[in-house]
């Protein structure tokens, strides 16, 4: 250092530089220390608040919308229960005001439970925002809340069959795993459940359910099965061209939103049964159009050409008609009037190996490819071997099982032109023909004529389905039920079916309906046959259902 | 004098950068407490919107709306849409003073304003 007149007052330590420098060198380690030190703890901070926040949401389930957007099924937070006894000091006391909340618990074991020393235990597993407000308002320590979340199905039994039903998987006193047991919930399982974090969730499960018609269906074949005292029914509305399920409706069927456990031991465990898409059944003369097809599809014959329709016996068995036949018959009147006799001749032509092309180019032989696990695991019953006799008696629809979404399928792929389709519970973007051609345009048009001529000929099995507002042709079937020894089948326990394709000016949807032990008493005689059963349910849907599937009339109203 | 100049530059901008880090840390941390509070409520928000919707479906089920069309039908008379509700083009009820007009000169009335003749 030196003075302001430059002389030195004190020389400068040899080492003095290098105390300094090392001072200076500790002094920037200790304060670069706690920088750090300082960073850490701020960033660590950080990631404790984020990751909490993440805890709070995971664990959810996405929404179940229809194709317009209505929630079928969504995910809400209810409030559970719990009690920490050791926090509670007059038990008894306690244990009588939460019975005055909740009525139906047992006095008795909760003053047990209260005072056996345990540390924790669930009250109720989720009570309403009433009692909720009641336990709070008892002020009483030791009741604790914890977050529930549930499944909601706003519109009860409403597409319950398709949407399904759900179960509670795992529970703590901050969240709840839910899981799908059946329908759309458990085919789309690892859609549905969320698992990692996102801030609002906006994805949901569309549906290609139409909310409206499927109201509609539902209402109507309710009605229809109880005018027609049948145990059962089903009926599904598809989209021929893409395969979109518009409505499906299986009878009885059940509220989600109850307690299943309850379900099973006071119901009939079988309303969660899809009789649709699970049901399998011999469908009767709704068959005979496939052995027509095979035939025009090989130029075997045209819808004009004359086949003997007398009775006839194959391995001892005759085959018959009710009604009264000339000796020849066009194909065009065996189906228009049903004929067994003509249909099984049709199969013999037809042959064991037509006969098996047709069924699997339409699908009948796998179970349908549809994204519920129900549809993937109903095969149906195809017997083993093919003799004449069974040629003969699957052709009026005997001997063959199959679910009612199967034929639907069927119907579909004859009416669309030939395409083949997969049916699918998911709104596509897409239209039009999204399969390969397996059928000839020409095959397919000849048939639904032959449908059409079902509706408008006079003596049509369907004739009364002839109405001014639409076009529409479909095959009419009834199949006597297998009596319960399985040796013979019962004459007054039949399944009556229809399958129909509409509107036919420009085919766009194919309508399966079936009743299980359907009988029409309003007539002069009772009557099961699907033409005064089902048939007139069919008329009644198509009134109700096609102005909210946007199909203009055929000519405009009568009113004006 | 320099090195005077020197010694007080650095002292203050030491104090200015130790108080700019200070305020950075508090500012990034309310920042955070708001972010927070923000995802919060919107988290909220959307799990009112979600009972909102799920109340509105239920509030919306048809089997609901068939029974108020049921008791109200007095009043609304509303009925069920049938195919009669469908009329084409050509039945349309058109006014005297449009009976000869063409359909598309019928198109552009229609859009216009001047309704009432």
């Amino acid at each position: 250092m030196k003075s302001s007149d430059g002389e030195k007052i004190f020389t400068e330590h040899p080492r003095t530089r290098r105390r300094l420098f090392l001072f200076g060198l500790l002094v920037i380690t200790g304060f670069s220390l706690i920088g750090l030190k300082i960073a850490f703890l701020a960033s660590k901070e950080n990631q404790k608040s984020r990751s909490y926040f993440q805890e709070d949401k995971i664990h959810s389930r996405l929404n179940i919308t229809d194709r317009n957007g209505y929630i079928l099924a969504t995910n809400l937070e209810g409030v559970s229960v719990y009690i920490r006894p050791q926090e509670i000091q007059k038990k008894s006391l306690v244990a009588q005001k939460l019975k005055n909340i909740f009525p139906d618990l047992d006095k008795v074991e909760l003053i047990k439970k209260l005072k056996d020393g345990r540390k924790f235990f669930w009250l109720k597993s989720l009570v309403s925002p009433k009692q909720e407000k009641a336990l709070f308002d008892l002020g009483q320590p030791g009741i604790y809340f914890g977050k529930r979340e549930y499944r909601f199905y706003p519109y009860g039994t409403l597409a319950s069959h398709v949407i399904g039903y759900t179960k509670i998987n795992e529970f703590d006193v901050n969240y709840t795993i839910i899981s799908g047991i059946s329908g759309v919930e458990k085919a789309f399982e690892n859609k549905l459940a969320v698992k990692k974090f996102t801030k609002v969730n906006k994805s949901e499960i569309v549906l290609s359910l139409d909310l409206p018609v499927q109201a509609e269906v539902e209402n109507v074949l309710k009605e229809w099965q109880k005018r027609m005292g049948a145990k059962a029914g089903g009926i599904v509305i598809m989209n021929i061209h893409n395969g979109e399920i518009i409505a499906l409706a299986s009878s009885p069927d059940f509220d989600a939103n109850k307690d299943r456990s309850g379900a099973g031991k006071n119901k009939d465990a079988s309303i969660f049964f899809n009789r649709v898409v699970q049901g399998v059944y011999e469908m009767g003369s709704t068959f005979k159009i496939f052995p027509v097809a095979q035939g025009l599809e090989k130029n075997l014959f045209k819808l004009s050409s004359l086949i003997d329709t007398r009775s006839f016996k194959i391995s001892s068995k005759k085959i018959e008609d009710k009604y009264k036949f000339n000796n020849k018959s066009t194909v065009n009147e065996i189906i228009v009037r049903s004929s067994n006799v003509g249909a099984a001749k049709i199969a013999l032509m037809v042959g064991e190996t037509g006969l098996k092309e047709i069924f699997s180019k339409l699908g009948l032989f796998a179970p349908v490819n549809l994204e519920l696990k129900e549809a993937n695991l109903t095969q149906p019953i195809i017997p083993k071997n093919w003799r004449d006799i069974r040629l003969a008696t699957i052709s009026y629809g005997y001997g063959m099982s199959v679910s009612l979404l199967h034929m639907a399928k069927a119907y579909a792929i004859l009416g669309n032109g030939g395409f083949e389709i997969e049916p699918t519970i998911l709104k596509k973007n897409k239209v039009g023909h999204l399969g390969s051609r397996v059928l000839k345009k020409t095959t397919s048009d000849e048939i639904l004529k032959l449908l059409e001529a079902i509706v408008t000929d006079p003596r049509g099995t369907a004739k009364i389905l002839g109405s001014k507002y639409y076009r529409i042709g479909g095959k009419t079937g009834t199949a006597e039920k297998v009596s319960h020894d399985k040796k013979g089948y019962q004459k007054d326990k039949v399944i009556s079916n229809f399958v129909g394709i509409f509107p036919l000016r420009e085919p766009k949807f194919v309508i399966a309906a079936f009743l299980d032990e359907p009988e029409n008493n309003f007539l002069q005689q009772p009557c099961r046959y699907s033409s005064c059963t089902v048939v007139p349910m069919i008329k009644k849907l198509i009134e109700r259902t096609g102005p909210l599937m946007n199909v203009i009339p055929l000519h405009g109203a009568s009113k004006f | 004098m320099l090195r005077f100049f020197l010694f007080t530059t650095l002292t203050v901008s030491t104090f200015v950068l130790g108080l700019w880090a200070y305020k950075i840390n508090y500012d990034s941390r309310a920042a955070d407490e708001r972010v927070k509070e923000l995802e919060n409520s919107i988290l909220s928000a959307s799990k009112e919107i979600k009972i909102l919707n799920a109340e509105w479906a239920h509030l919306n089920s048809p089997e609901r709306l068939r029974k108020l069309l049921g008791y109200y039908f007095l009043e609304l008379r509303l009925t069920p849409i049938n195919p009669d509700d469908f009329i084409s083009f050509s039945e349309v009820y058109w006014r005297e003073t449009s009976k000869n007009v063409p359909a598309k000169l019928v198109g552009n009335r229609l859009s216009g304003i001047d309704h009432e003749e």
